[in-house]
């Protein structure tokens, strides 16, 4: 047999090789084992099985990684827990943020975002101060600064709002602006350039009866990200297009 | 700084439990500032990037956040923290594996099976389980071992047993998977041959 038949058998098979043996407990247990959750009888009996399992000697190490996490100090990790603390909102619980599409996806996607925002933006482009819009980064989570205040449309709307408003900050040179629905897609996102504080909102996306969030950020000449907006609601309950 | 900072987790669910709505949602708000940077780090060794981690860390505090009633304070908090994370985080990563379905060429090392089997197959997949456990017992040393484990039953990739483990060498986990699978064939290679050739 050769060695690639053999290398996948041997894959197919591992996990039917798991539990080891009858005293295997399940894989979660090592964390209940690790913070004496268990009376101590059990707890002398799981731990000496860990020292001589392979299988449970790796679900305690898993299990030992989590538990002993330490304060935040790592810039990944900062950057993942601001991405939580943003997604989390007191009133509704949990909204999720915007989740990336698969990595396959991804070049595909590109290339048509691509091509969206040209046609899109086309027509705008005599109109951009020169220079342009900086290179805006992706979302940092991290702002230095007071936030930016919304304008509207904000609360119950009898009417279809046709702007986003909102105050402009004095550090910024540009703005990105994001329109989520409920679970945290976004629906619609652009940018903008100068001493503005409002852009048009595209025709038919907001629904009657529908609640949408949405949310502007604040950028420098550099690029980098200022201030920003809470996430703000409206639903339009009234009035004609 | 957060008036509950002080109480333990378990302290803080009780208060969280009993206390009119506006402090219920403090405390919750402050049990949330605690689970964000344990999972968030354990995310990320498992992920090795912080997209990855941060995709798998929302399922995961989703996941707490729909069960944390049916936390019942019979250990601590982060003992049953652990249960819901990990098995969200390694249904996700078997998910994305069996998604991906693409072959990975780590100097011939399969990717992780799909688990789904028929019955029949379920069978012969027992008794060369059972081979294979007692050679790994025998034959690989404990890091092998548990990189094997990791891999092929937990379904971790390489580099994020790597990062788990915190093993500093240079090719990290690949060459104690490979090294460990050399063993496994050696030793299985003849028995293999009868049982899958004939």
């Amino acid at each position: 047999m050769d060695e690639e038949r053999m290398n996948k058998i041997i894959a197919d098979h591992m996990p039917a090789a798991y539990p080891v043996d009858s005293e295997c407990p399940p894989a979660e247990i090592w964390a209940a084992v690790i913070n004496h959750d268990l009376p101590a009888e059990e707890h002398e009996k799981l731990a000496a099985h860990s020292r001589v399992c392979q299988a449970c000697a790796s679900e305690y190490t898993l299990a030992q990684k989590f538990l002993s996490a330490s304060d935040r100090t790592d810039k990944d990790v900062e950057w993942i827990v601001g991405q939580l603390e943003r997604a989390h909102r007191p009133e509704s619980n949990v909204v999720r943020f915007p989740r990336r599409w698969p990595r396959y996806a991804q070049p595909l996607l590109g290339v048509a975002a691509a091509a969206m925002l040209v046609i899109a933006f086309a027509p705008m482009l005599p109109i951009l101060q020169p220079g342009g819009v900086p290179v805006l980064p992706p979302d940092t989570g991290v702002y230095r600064g007071a936030d930016v205040s919304i304008v509207q449309p904000a609360g119950e709307l009898d009417y279809f709002p046709r702007q986003l408003e909102w105050r402009h900050h004095p550090e910024a040179q540009a703005y990105r602006l994001a329109m989520y629905g409920v679970d945290g897609e976004i629906l619609w996102q652009t940018e903008t350039s100068g001493d503005v504080d409002s852009v048009g909102v595209p025709d038919e996306l907001v629904q009657r009866h529908v609640v949408y969030y949405w949310q502007v950020e604040a950028f420098s000449a550099q690029g980098d990200a200022v201030a920003r907006s809470r996430r703000t609601e409206f639903r339009v309950s009234g009035g004609t297009r | 700084m957060s008036r509950y900072k002080n109480l333990d987790d378990e302290a803080l669910i009780r208060r969280l439990r009993e206390a009119d709505p506006a402090e219920s949602q403090a405390c919750r708000n402050e049990l949330f500032t605690r689970v964000y940077p344990r999972v968030a780090q354990w995310c990320l060794r498992l992920c090795g990037n912080r997209d990855d981690a941060a995709d798998m860390a929302q399922d995961v505090v989703e996941r707490v956040h729909k069960q944390l009633d049916s936390f019942r304070l019979e250990s601590r908090f982060t003992t049953w923290l652990y249960t819901v994370t990990r098995r969200t985080a390694l249904n996700r990563m078997k998910s994305e594996m069996r998604h991906r379905r693409r072959r990975v060429d780590e100097d011939r090392v399969p990717e992780p099976a799909d688990t789904a089997a028929t019955a029949p197959e379920l069978l012969t997949s027992n008794v060369v389980g059972e081979r294979i456990r007692d050679v790994m017992k025998e034959k690989l040393n404990p890091m092998e071992a548990q990189v094997v484990y990791l891999h092929y039953v937990d379904g971790m990739t390489l580099p994020a047993i790597t990062n788990m483990l915190g093993l500093t060498n240079k090719s990290g986990s690949k060459a104690l998977l490979v090294g460990g699978m050399r063993k496994l064939r050696r030793h299985l290679g003849p028995w293999l041959d009868r049982q899958f050739e004939a």
